[in-house]
């Protein structure tokens, strides 16, 4: 039994992959951001 | 070891130092706060959502993920990298029982705390034991990885590596506590997520991903297959090996209790989020290798091979900087966590006198003490005799320890799940789930393989669990687990 990932699933995992790390990224120093200006950082 | 390295050992020395002053400062900075018990081990308890995510995330990106995932998804394919991103489960999972936690014990510091005053002392010696196993090899493990991966990485010595790392994170931890751990964690998550993205995106310009697909394809097929059995058992593995470490460590805990109230459920939720992508993110970068031509001579550093392949030097200096953020990340949280559970459960109850100045002394004493005895633990002893025990392949060496520690938490699953929210959970099945677990699992350890261990330590452990809450009465009360209500009050 062989199940191979088609190429539009492969690709939309490595980039989808990678779109989600990057905007984590953004994310964390956004909420940063708003932590800071609230005075809620710790 | 492999002669070859990726870069200068001197620019290797250079980031060293950058890093170790940057890191030390930060550690003295923050740590003006951490001047009693409740900021040197839970921040104050009021850590908001950004500081608290990151921290969740850092903590859980060890070297393993990115040093790991590219290995087995070049190993065992689409579902080697897979298996991996089932470990963000555990956190998304702790996030229910992380709220929970803080509600249940307002002024908790430790799980094995937490072990004593709903299961009792029977209960609490045999959590400790599996609790400081866990701890310990998972530091000795990072640290042994930290020399390993910077020889590999620079040619820097194994042992001067692993020591500066480790006096690195021994001394910011010791001079900010849980403030420094916190506040470093959510810079090194940053750069860790830009890192693998930076790194990813250059190898899609050098590999499009309809070339890696269509070599992997022509040659290796079986890396894109879905009913690849091996790395199906992997997948079932990891994810309670994930789901176990984390919902019995006290890195875990201790960051519950040091979240602001209303933060936990949140912070762990957006953790696991973070976490998700990065074995994907890093791993594939072993699928890119067939496509990009590159002969994987060591497939534990396939990884910074492609990397430093495909992008030079200025790869291998991002790979160099992000190993080192993973790293730091977990060894200072798990020099945190373990020194925490030394001092509340050990120190504590053998010195209940102490007040809360000495206490906060003696937290700095013991972290300072782990911080040797990990660096004597991971001192290259044989190295006299001819060769390191580690050598030939050390990182998979080092998986397979760790993974050894994979049926003692898994059996903490059930306990500390239904512990949390049934009162009818009682300290012999506790005991029992925790002791029969372990066995089972170390027994499928030795004689079926590494990756079932902790599917069946949890197994039998649940099996246990079920009994007891089916025989057990409803008799727990809550209020048990904040025994200092009562005094306040």
């Amino acid at each position: 039994m062989s199940w191979v990932v088609p190429f539009w699933a492969f690709s939309a995992l490595v980039w989808g992959a990678l779109g989600l790390a990057g905007a984590g990224s953004v994310a964390l120093l956004v909420l940063l951001v708003i932590d800071i200006k609230n005075r809620r950082t710790w | 070891m492999s002669g070859e390295t990726y870069m200068p050992a001197s620019w290797g020395y250079g980031l060293l130092a950058v890093f170790g002053v940057v890191w030390v400062a930060l550690g003295i900075y923050l740590g003006r706060r951490s001047r009693d018990m409740e900021g040197f081990t839970v921040a104050g308890r009021n850590v908001g959502l950004a500081l608290g995510a990151a921290t969740a995330a850092a903590t859980w990106i060890t070297s393993n993920t990115v040093m790991l995932a590219p290995q087995f998804a070049l190993q065992l394919g689409l579902w080697g990298m897979l298996a991996y991103c089932t470990a963000s489960l555990g956190l998304v999972l702790f996030a229910p029982l992380s709220a929970r936690i803080r509600q249940l014990m307002p002024r908790g510091y430790t799980s094995a705390e937490f072990v004593r005053l709903r299961y009792g002392r029977v209960a609490h010696l045999v959590f400790m034991g599996i609790s400081l196993f866990y701890g310990l090899t998972w530091l000795v493990s990072m640290a042994i990885a930290g020399g390993v991966l910077l020889e590999s990485l620079s040619g820097i010595p194994y042992f001067f590596g692993m020591s500066a790392i480790l006096a690195t994170c021994v001394a910011y931890t010791l001079f900010g506590g849980m403030f420094a751990v916190i506040g470093t964690d959510f810079i090194q998550t940053v750069i860790i997520l830009a890192g693998v993205v930076l790194v990813g995106f250059w190898v899609l310009g050098e590999a499009p991903a309809d070339e890696i697909h269509a070599t992997l394809l022509e040659r290796r097929p079986m890396l894109l297959d879905l009913a690849f059995p091996a790395a199906l058992m992997a997948l079932f593995n990891n994810l309670l090996f994930g789901i176990g470490e984390i919902f019995h460590s006290n890195v875990w805990w201790s960051r519950a209790f040091a979240f602001r109230e209303g933060v936990a459920w949140k912070a762990y939720a957006l953790a696991g989020l973070l976490w998700l992508p990065i074995p994907v993110a890093a791993g594939f970068l072993g699928l890119a290798a067939p496509a990009l031509g590159i002969n994987v001579l060591r497939p534990d550093t396939v990884g910074p091979t492609v990397a430093a392949e495909v992008l030079g030097s200025t790869g291998a200096i991002v790979i160099f900087v992000v190993v080192f953020c993973s790293l730091a990340s977990s060894i200072d949280s798990l020099l945190a966590a373990t020194g925490d559970l030394l001092t509340h459960e050990v120190v504590k109850p053998l010195r209940p006198d102490l007040s809360d100045a000495s206490l906060r002394k003696w937290a700095s004493a013991v972290i300072l003490g782990l911080g040797l005895a990990t660096w004597v633990a991971c001192w290259p002893w044989d190295h006299r005799a001819g060769e390191a025990w580690y050598a030939g392949d050390p990182i998979g060496s080092l998986a397979t320890i760790l993974f050894f520690a994979g049926p003692l938490v898994g059996s903490a699953i059930a306990p500390i799940a239904t512990g949390l929210y049934s009162r009818r959970a009682s300290p012999w099945s506790a005991t029992a789930a925790l002791v029969c677990g372990t066995g089972a699992g170390l027994y499928a350890y030795f004689e079926m393989g590494w990756y079932t261990a902790a599917l069946v330590g949890a197994a039998v452990s649940v099996a246990i669990t079920a009994v007891g809450l089916a025989l057990g009465k409803p008799d727990f009360e809550w209020s048990r687990l904040d025994p200092e209500a009562g005094e306040a009050s």
